[in-house]
């Protein structure tokens, strides 16, 4: 069960829709720094219900609001997060 | 350079990169040596203007001064592209600068050819 982790806006990058391309069942999706633009649209929600997170931090940051289907989490849930997934993939590019 | 008309693109989100940041700090330098460009913001640049913006906790300033100070430099055209605010679910009244009017254009193509000069950010 992988963590994917995207890190790049959507709207100038294809790293979310690749990571999403490749999602299987049991995966999660963490959206960090410019990745959380992506709750402005509507592409997270080919993720399955339950399977999205979010940095709070860096939603609030941007003046992004956290939709009610995605868990927006601090530091200590994301390292929560990384020890119960393996493989860790980052889309930073 | 009078008469030379300048446009400074605004093309990068706030605070993944330094680039908006490093774009608007030119931009205000350039206006206090007297060259007083115009700014178009467009693609993710226009998510540089959202209103409530509180990143205070990833430990960075916010831009939303920055953006406060062009109007006090003089730099009062300020233009944002119409669609890339669809794009991203952005209406009108989320965007704002104090004491400015940003105003809409739907065509970008033909506003940029009007200048002498672009920067690109």
């Amino acid at each position: 069960m992988t963590l994917h982790i995207v890190s790049k806006s959507p709207y100038g990058c294809n790293a979310l829709t690749e990571c999403l391309a490749t999602f299987a069942e049991g995966d999660v999706l963490l959206l960090i720094e410019d990745g959380v633009y992506a709750l402005t649209d509507h592409k997270w929600e080919a993720a399955p219900a339950g399977s999205v997170y979010c940095l709070r931090a860096d939603a609030e940051a941007r003046g992004i609001a956290i939709p009610e289907k995605v868990e927006g989490i601090d530091d200590t849930r994301w390292v929560e997060l990384c020890t119960r997934h393996n493989p860790i993939v980052s889309w930073y590019k | 350079m009078e008469g030379k008309s300048t446009l400074a693109l605004c093309r990068q989100p706030p605070y993944g990169n330094a680039l908006a940041r490093e774009g608007l700090e030119a931009v205000l330098a350039a206006a206090a040596m007297d060259l007083v460009p115009d700014l178009l913001f467009l693609s993710d640049g226009v998510f540089q203007l959202l209103d409530n913006q509180s990143p205070a906790e990833i430990h960075q300033k916010s831009l939303q001064r920055n953006l406060q100070a062009l109007p006090m430099f003089g730099i009062e055209q300020i233009f944002v592209c119409g669609r890339s605010l669809i794009e991203r679910g952005i209406s009108a009244d989320q965007i704002t600068i104090p004491g400015v009017e940003v105003r809409q254009v739907q065509d970008t193509g033909k506003l940029i050819a009007a200048y002498d000069t672009v920067l690109s950010f």
